[in-house]
This record gives structure tokens, C-alpha cells and sequence, in this order.
């Protein structure tokens, strides 16, 4: 029996559409970014076994004010803040089979939600690229789900910084997120067990300014 | 293998990938009691699907009250100004509290939260079991929900505990009213949901309520109003002889009243005066008291939309008259009153005319013509008067503080 587990969770999402009057100065109404794209699952299992589940990112809405952060005196970086984060994954189904017990499960309702909002420093790479690094202590995750009809929540850190970048010219945000499950097994004695597992979010998606005339969701 | 995994107990939680973890465990697989039990029971209970519904919690996050610097400053939003915020789309990282403190330069107290402010944080429920039945309000389950993210987030235990901390500090967010929840705001399984889907009804202005005495000599229709008390006099302020004041009233913070005239051809040939004035005690945010005039002379600070197609400014006391600024108006125009509280318990007044269309929840772009040199005292209700019949004042809405 494998004693350690691994969970990849990659989310692709689409390419953003900045707006064209980059220069313009705008009030505090936030950037919008509209996640879209897959999701990617991947657990090793006993057996030798792989479970592996993709799924589509079918809707999300992530807000950033100002929309084109604060200026730091005497430094080209800038403050964002993240105030809202949401995501809907859409439903899947998995399956199991291992030593001739099966079993499966209907995932669905599936929402992670920023429960905190958080400042962070967005470093100036270069004129129009800005690296995004939010501490993992600082960044607070709300799950909400519903498995086989039993809804459930759960609250979640990342395991490791958030990270991402904010691209100007590609009209790009992207975000990494992190997370690590333990599961411990315990079964007395030498035998006790703790199982790791990661989910890895890769978040990107259309940046939408508050002043761009566009038909995105506001 | 078989008996080990039947033996075994899970702890911490894996959350939504736990259907996955199960099915590596043979001889768990088809037994409910493996799922994992939290690893501390949450105080919050969103109730049994559908949890479509939210409420919008103010939650401070505990240690971060302190002087804001001048940068902190430009990224908050002042607790006066929620509503106006609301209005406008204008979410922030920090709440801004003027009251009076010993910052420096006359800063303000800044303190962080869970949500962006004035929003809040958006907690999705099943209102329709949760509320009364297990949550006697939306503040008990705003407090039950920061017990939760406290002890979810390592790090923010407050002096007194998380119980004491929360029951002192949660409440719902500004104008949320603590009675209610917002139906369709997250989807079935109590996540969230953004515009177009879901557009916070507290961006919205309100529509204004009247007061219509039979004396007035109006009919309100909806929040318009029209004068039906034959005209009097054409030709001097004695003609201004009717008139209604309305149900809310501005008792503190940032506003505004919004009106345009009716879309009759001779509306522009009609007087229509609307404005703010100090509500005397008693006076509350949806009772002030009783209004027996229907004239000009009580109305600290008003427009005027006057028969000669003009627009002016009239303050009390003494009937001053400002203007005529700007263009004639029209009838797809719209006017503002302003109110920019100024931490003291007074007001900024000022006067400003719309330009173009506005859409809810954004700043809307607007010309200010006029702001007073006197200042206003809260409470300050709505009041109008009107000269000649069927001089309209067409869907007149509010942005308060509730």
C-alpha cells in the first residue's frame, strides 16, 4: 500500500483582454478577471492505480482593486488587492476498482471561494509585467461541494505561496495555487499513517477594466 | 489489507478530493462512515440544499485596527461613504473610520476584513431553514461564520478568544438588512455567484417613498410625484403652495437624491423644487416627523427645475437663489443633491446634473455645479414644492446610509 498519495489539480484558463486605455486613471471600481478553462486531477491510488479526473472550470469571477493597483513612492511596483475569488468546477464522476471492491462518486456543486481578502505587492518585472506573490499564511480558501447529494465545505491555506503574474502587454493575469491534503490513518502502534496530496490550481483568465467597453459579465 | 482499513480513522481534511481518497481505500469504499469528520465541528451552518441564498457579512479581521497611513487611506473606503461605495462599485481592501481618535493629520482608523468593504463577505445559506429557525438574524449567523474563518485562519486568534471576539465584532455588512436574505446570490451548492447572474440589490438606489398628506395637494404614483392642487399663482414664490416630503431620511454618512421632471411636453414650463433639509426630532431613518409646509421656506437646500426651462440652486434660510447653470434642462435629464459628511455631524451639500446614460453599480458621470457654503446638519429628510398642476418630479430615488 502506498503510503504517500499525490493530487495534481492543474486549472488552465483562457487569455485575457485587457483594456486599450491602459493609461486611463479610473476610480476603485476592480479589474475582472473571468476564469475559464480545465481542471486537471490527478491521485495515485493503492493497487498502482491512478485516478485521474478533468473537468472544466464552467464559471469564476476574480476581482482586484484598483484596477490598476497603487503606485508605491519611489518603486515601479504596485498594491493589488484580491477581494474576491470564485470558481465553479463543473461535475464529474469517478470510479473506483481496487482489489474487487468498486465504488463511485458523483462530485458536483463543486465552488472554491476566497474567504479572506488580501493585500499583496505586485513586483515590477518590467514595464508591463508584474510578479504576483501572496503569502501562503495570508490567503484563505472556502470549498463548498456536494458528494453522492451530501453537500460538505471545507476551509483551506495553500501549502505554498500564491504565485502569478500580472502581464500588461499579453493582457494576462495568472495565478498558482497551492494546496496540500493530510490524510492520517490511524491505525495504533508503528502503523500510524499520514498521506499527503496536492491540488494545484493554474488559474488564468481575461482581465476586464472597469472602464472597458466591453459585453463581459459586471 | 481488508481489516486495517476498517479499523482505520481519517483525520483533517482533504475536502472536495475526498471522493477520490476513498476510492483508494478497498474495504472503505461502500462505508458511509468513512468520510472524514471535520477537524473542528463549524460553528456556521449553511443549512440543507439548496443554499442559493446569501447574506453579507461585515467581519473585521482581528489585530489589524490601527492609524492608517496616507497610502492606506487612498485603499479603504470611509464607514460615512458605504453606501455611496455600494452605489458606485467602489470596493475596497480597508474600512476607514473617522470618528475621533488620536491618529496623526487627522487620519483615520483603518481596519481589514474578511471582505472587500463596503460589500462584505458573501456567505451563502439555505435561507429559508436557517433563518429565523437556527439563526435568530443574519448578525447571529455573520458571528457564527467568524468563528469559523478565525479558526480557520491560524494566526488571527483575538485577545478575549474567537467567541467573544466575533460576538462583539461580526454583523452584517452596510445596508444589509439583517432580517433578509438575497434569494438566487450563490448557486445550489452555496458558492458565490457574480453579475449578470447575481447583481447585489444593494447597488441599487432606493426608491423613494412619500408622505402624501391630503393638505399636500400631490399624488405620488410609484416614487414620482406630481403636484394635482390647481395652480395659484405663476408668479411669485407664494405660488410654491404644495408639496410632499418623503419617508427616508438621510441620518448620517455620504448620499444622494436623484430626480428628473416628468416627460410631458410643457414640463419644462412647470416649477419643481427638491431638496434636503435638517429633520428636527423626532426624526429616524424611515419616520420623520410630520411636514405642514408645502412651500419653499423650508427647504434648506434644493434645485430648482423652474418654468423657464432653467436650473437653479435654492437655500434657506432667506430664499437664496443660485444659477441658472448650465443648459436649459430636459426631461431625460436627471439632478442630484449630494451629501459628503464631513465627521462632525454636519453635511457638504452640493448640486450636480448627470451626464449621459449611468449604469447601477459604477460611478456615473455627472457635472457639479454648485456646491453650498453653508453646511447641513443631519438627520436630513427629503422635502419638495411645487408651483404649477401636474409639475412632476419623475422617479426619485436615494443612495443612504440604511
Amino acid at each position: 500500500m502506498k503510503t504517500k498519495r499525490n493530487l495534481l489539480v492543474a486549472g488552465g484558463l483562457s487569455a485575457m483582454v485587457l483594456s486599450a486605455a491602459l493609461a486611463t486613471a479610473v476610480d476603485f471600481q476592480p479589474l475582472v478577471v473571468n476564469p475559464r478553462g480545465t481542471l486537471l486531477m490527478v491521485q495515485s491510488v493503492p493497487c498502482d492505480q491512478l485516478v485521474q479526473v478533468e473537468t472544466d472550470i464552467a464559471d469564476g469571477r476574480i476581482e482586484m482593486t484598483p484596477a490598476r493597483g497603487l503606485d508605491i513612492e519611489g518603486s515601479a511596483d504596485k498594491i493589488f488587492n484580491l477581494t474576491r475569488l470564485t470558481m465553479f468546477i463543473k461535475r464529474f464522476n469517478v470510479r473506483g476498482d481496487c482489489m474487487g471492491i468498486r465504488d463511485s462518486h458523483r462530485v458536483s456543486d463543486i465552488g472554491i471561494q476566497l474567504a479572506s481578502a488580501v493585500s499583496f505587492r505586485a513586483v515590477a518585472a518590467d514595464r508591463v509585467n508584474y510578479l504576483i506573490r501572496i503569502p501562503k499564511d495570508q490567503f484563505l480558501l472556502y470549498e463548498s461541494f456536494v458528494d453522492n447529494g451530501v453537500p460538505k465545505t471545507v476551509y483551506k491555506k495553500p501549502s505554498e505561496d500564491v504565485t502569478g503574474f500580472i502581464d500588461l502587454a499579453s493582457r494576462a493575469l495568472r495565478l498558482r495555487i497551492v494546496t496540500e491534503s493530510r490524510l492520517r490513518f490511524d491505525v495504533g502502534g508503528r502503523n500510524n499513517r499520514v498521506l499527503f496530496g496536492t491540488q494545484t490550481a493554474d488559474i488564468a483568465g481575461t482581465i476586464v477594466f472597469p472602464d472597458t467597453p466591453t459585453t463581459a459579465p459586471r | 489489507m481488508r481489516n486495517f482499513l476498517k479499523s482505520s480513522r481519517r483525520r483533517l481534511n482533504a475536502g472536495w478530493l475526498w471522493p477520490l481518497v476513498l476510492l483508494a481505500l478497498p474495504g472503505c469504499l461502500l462505508d458511509a462512515s468513512a468520510y472524514p469528520p471535520d477537524p473542528v465541528t463549524p460553528e456556521f451552518d449553511p443549512g440543507p440544499l439548496p443554499r442559493t441564498s446569501a447574506i453579507m457579512c461585515e467581519i473585521p479581521k482581528p489585530g489589524t485596527t490601527q492609524c492608517a497611513t496616507a497610502d492606506e487611506v487612498e485603499n479603504g473606503v470611509s464607514t460615512t461613504r458605504a453606501a455611496v461605495a455600494l452605489a458606485e462599485g467602489d470596493s475596497r481592501f480597508f474600512a476607514l473610520d473617522y470618528s475621533p481618535n488620536e491618529c496623526p493629520d487627522g487620519l483615520p482608523m483603518r481596519t481589514e476584513l474578511f471582505g472587500p468593504y463596503p460589500d462584505g463577505l458573501t456567505v451563502c445559506l439555505n435561507c429559508t431553514t436557517q433563518i429565523p429557525d437556527i439563526y435568530p438574524d443574519a448578525n447571529k449567523a455573520c458571528i457564527a461564520k467568524c468563528k469559523d474563518l478565525l479558526n480557520a485562519d491560524e494566526g488571527s486568534e483575538p485577545d478575549g478568544g474567537v467567541d467573544a471576539y466575533c460576538e462583539s465584532n461580526a454583523k452584517v455588512a452596510p445596508n444589509f438588512n439583517k432580517s433578509l436574505c438575497f434569494p438566487g446570490a450563490c448557486d445550489s451548492g452555496g458558492t458565490p455567484l457574480s453579475p449578470p447572474a447575481f447583481v447585489d440589490p444593494r447597488r441599487f438606489p432606493e426608491p423613494v417613498m412619500w408622505i402624501v398628506d391630503p393638505a399636500d395637494g400631490t399624488a405620488a404614483t410609484d416614487n414620482s410625484l406630481t403636484r394635482i392642487k390647481p395652480t395659484t399663482d405663476t408668479n411669485s414664490d407664494a405660488g410654491f403652495d404644495a408639496g410632499s416630503e418623503a419617508v427616508q431620511v438621510i441620518m448620517t454618512g455620504d448620499g444622494w437624491v436623484e430626480f428628473g421632471v416628468g416627460n410631458d411636453q410643457i414640463e419644462t414650463q412647470l416649477s419643481h423644487v427638491l431638496g434636503l433639509s435638517h429633520c428636527e426630532f423626532p426624526c429616524d431613518s424611515n419616520s420623520p416627523p410630520a411636514d405642514f409646509d408645502p412651500s419653499l421656506n423650508d427647504i434648506e437646500f434644493s434645485i430648482s427645475l423652474n418654468k423657464d426651462g432653467n436650473v437653479y440652486v435654492i437655500e434657506n434660510p432667506g430664499l437664496v437663489v443660485q444659477g441658472p447653470f448650465g443648459d436649459p434642462y430636459g426631461a431625460t435629464d436627471r439632478f442630484r443633491v449630494k451629501v459628503v459628511d464631513k465627521h462632525n455631524g454636519t453635511a457638504e451639500i452640493s448640486y450636480s446634473r448627470l451626464k449621459g446614460t449611468c449604469t447601477i453599480g459604477t460611478k456615473c458621470d455627472e457635472d457639479v455645479f454648485f456646491t453650498s457654503t453653508t453646511t447641513a446638519k443631519y438627520p436630513l429628510r427629503i422635502d419638495t414644492s411645487f408651483r404649477e398642476e401636474n409639475a412632476t418630479l419623475q422617479s426619485v430615488t436615494i443612495v443612504r446610509i440604511q
